[in-house]
């Protein structure tokens, strides 16, 4: 996958953090969601953001993709005030994929892709990768979407349009993916090939990546670290081992948890007890 | 633009001429299309050698000086309406969104028949000014119809297309009251809210061309822009689109075309609903073709409109808008009976 990144460069290129958070807040009329965050997010870490409803995870990625502005502190993108830069120098630099994936329009899988490119295009429409083309067939190869290229969108079913919605932000090819609970509406048959497709594209592309998940299975085995929100407030953050532990658990979610240990890969996983 | 899209682009290129020549040959003086094309050439430079006028001074004179600029102005009042409706319908993602249903049309009205009925109408600008005016009125309306239909930052199709109709039957009110104290005939209140191209001559087409012309070119540098816009306002800026801005600018040259063709022609209804959604059913949403499609779709729709409007029941005209009402009055319910059914499935 030549036009991929590959991890030296993205070293190279900075030694800032890719993301950091400095006592960043954010208040809905008067309302605090996010209060005094410090944080930040190296290259190539795969980040998962938990937390119960409502605690400021969503508004999270929104000041982190720049689409919120903060109301204290700041968001660097490495190492700049995020509000410095343009809308198109972002989407450069950072995709987005949330989990309603695409809505049922009537465009072609291959033209919706190439949307993903938009960010590289110039005003009359060329994109500034000569072999911007071939880049979209790779990913159509390897997401299983070259029978559906022609197909448009409202033709699909859910899954695929969440495919197709994870191919055009690979389009993008972003240094720093967002996730905003992408494995919502898929089967689990789906979460598990959608977590794989993302795991070898990071391995191969060294990409930065930020997962709002609810699903907390998920994120300990994926994850190498595990963010925790409470209120609008950051709990803990460490390892899926160390944020795991049932007591912490129970009182981010007010359940009762059992703590397991996967049988092959060791990670821990979540049971639920009956209260 | 890729190979799939050179073939519609040329068929339609070719259908807007072949209906330049046979609607310019219609009408109480029969011209025939051969008769056309050697009179046409015989216009051109270093062409007098080779054609020997063999046509009645008569045909010449009608074909050149009352035909022609009425058909070439339909076009690109035809052209301009196409256009402006596929960009409403794009950046409002509104599949009812056009320049009447809006009431953008009968903004644009009101600011063109006060200029005239006043006498100000060559004021400040020279004959730039009608049209002008024409557009502040109108950005004006669609400002109000905006505001008028928002629910929660959010404008629903329904409340927009309400809001449109409130606007348009006021501002129409206002058309006709300034018309009848004119003491001009019922035929200008007719003009200004039916829409009308008769004894319309060069000039007009000069006036209103670089608007049309350069609007139309404008919101074709938007199209991928469009296309984006579809995936929704927050998938969008994701890609790198500065949304607001983006709007902003295709809205108020899609206002800036309107008012170029309504104070030429008054307020035809409809032409920018049927115009972009035919040719969605042809070649789908991609607003790259959509765009010059819809200016050539609706170049032709309206040449043809126009002379139905003059021949039917000649000597007398029907007014050109009472023509593409009953085309487009139809059309619109379907459209509202479709997306009714696609929203409760």
């Amino acid at each position: 996958m030549t036009p991929m990144r590959t991890q030296q460069d993205q070293h190279i290129q900075n030694a800032a953090p890719v993301i950091e958070l400095r006592q960043a807040g954010k208040a809905y009329s008067h309302k605090p969601v996010l209060q005094d965050i410090n944080w930040q997010v190296q290259t190539g870490e795969y980040w998962g953001i938990i937390g119960p409803n409502g605690s400021g995870k969503t508004t999270m990625l929104q000041l982190i993709s720049g689409m919120e502005r903060t109301d204290t502190g700041t968001v660097l993108l490495e190492g700049r005030d995020i509000s410095s830069y343009s809308r198109r120098r972002i989407a450069r630099f950072t995709a987005v994929l949330g989990q309603e994936g695409l809505a049922p329009l009537h465009y072609p899988v291959r033209e919706v892709l190439t949307m993903g490119r938009y960010p590289y295009q110039s005003w009359l429409g060329r994109d500034e990768l000569d072999t911007a083309d071939e880049l979209i067939d790779q990913i159509m190869e390897r997401l299983d979407l070259r029978s559906l290229a022609d197909r448009p969108l409202d033709q699909l079913s859910g899954g695929q349009r969440q495919r197709v919605a994870f191919g055009k932000v690979m389009a993008q090819q972003p240094k720093l993916l967002l996730l905003d609970e992408p494995t919502t509406y898929l089967d689990i048959a789906y979460q598990i090939h959608f977590m794989e497709w993302l795991d070898e594209w990071r391995r191969e592309s060294g990409i930065t990546i930020i997962a709002v998940l609810h699903d907390l299975n998920l994120a300990a085995r994926y994850c190498d670290r595990l963010l925790a929100l409470n209120e609008g407030r950051m709990i803990q953050t460490g390892t899926p081992q160390q944020l795991m532990q049932e007591e912490t658990i129970r009182s981010l979610f007010q359940v009762e948890p059992a703590i397991v240990h996967h049988p092959d890969i060791h990670v821990p996983q979540l049971l639920l007890k009956r209260q | 633009m890729s190979r799939k899209a050179t073939l519609p682009v040329l068929l339609f290129v070719a259908l807007l001429v072949i209906s330049l020549v046979l609607t310019t040959g219609i009408g109480s003086v029969y011209i025939s299309a051969g008769q056309i094309i050697r009179i046409l050439l015989y216009h051109l430079p270093f062409m007098q050698h080779w054609i020997v006028p063999d046509w009645s001074g008569a045909s010449e004179q009608i074909m050149l000086r009352i035909r022609m600029p009425r058909v070439v102005l339909a076009m690109l009042v035809g052209a301009a309406l196409g256009v402006a409706g596929a960009a409403f319908q794009g950046v409002l993602r509104n599949p009812l969104a056009d320049p009447f249903t809006l009431g953008v049309s009968s903004g644009a009205s009101v600011g063109a028949a006060v200029l005239i009925f006043t006498g100000y109408e060559y004021s400040l600008f020279g004959s730039w000014t009608l049209p002008l005016v024409a557009f502040v009125t109108g950005m004006i309306t669609l400002y109000g119809v905006l505001m008028l239909a928002r629910e929660q930052g959010r404008i629903p199709t329904n409340s927009l297309i309400l809001s449109g109709v409130v606007m348009q039957s006021f501002l129409g009110a206002i058309v006709s009251f300034l018309a009848s104290m004119s003491e001009g005939s019922v035929n200008e209140i007719i003009f200004w809210t039916m829409g009308s191209l008769s004894l319309r001559g060069w000039p007009y087409v000069v006036v209103m061309l670089p608007y049309v012309l350069i609007g139309i070119l404008f919101l074709w540098t938007q199209s991928r822009a469009m296309n984006l816009l579809a995936l929704g306002e927050k998938e969008a800026a994701h890609l790198g689109l500065t949304v607001d801005r983006t709007k902003t600018l295709v809205l108020i040259v899609a206002t800036l075309i309107t008012a170029a063709a309504v104070s030429v022609s008054g307020v035809i209804a409809f032409v920018g609903l049927v115009v972009p959604h035919m040719i969605r059913l042809l070649i789908g949403s991609d607003y790259r073709l959509l765009i010059p499609l819809s200016a050539l779709g609706g170049g032709i729709f309206l040449m043809w409109a126009d002379t139905v409007a003059r021949t039917v029941l000649s000597p007398t005209e029907i007014p050109l808008g009472v023509v593409t009402a009953f085309v487009g009055a139809p059309f619109f319910a379907y459209l509202l009976h479709r997306y009714k059914k696609q929203r409760t499935d």
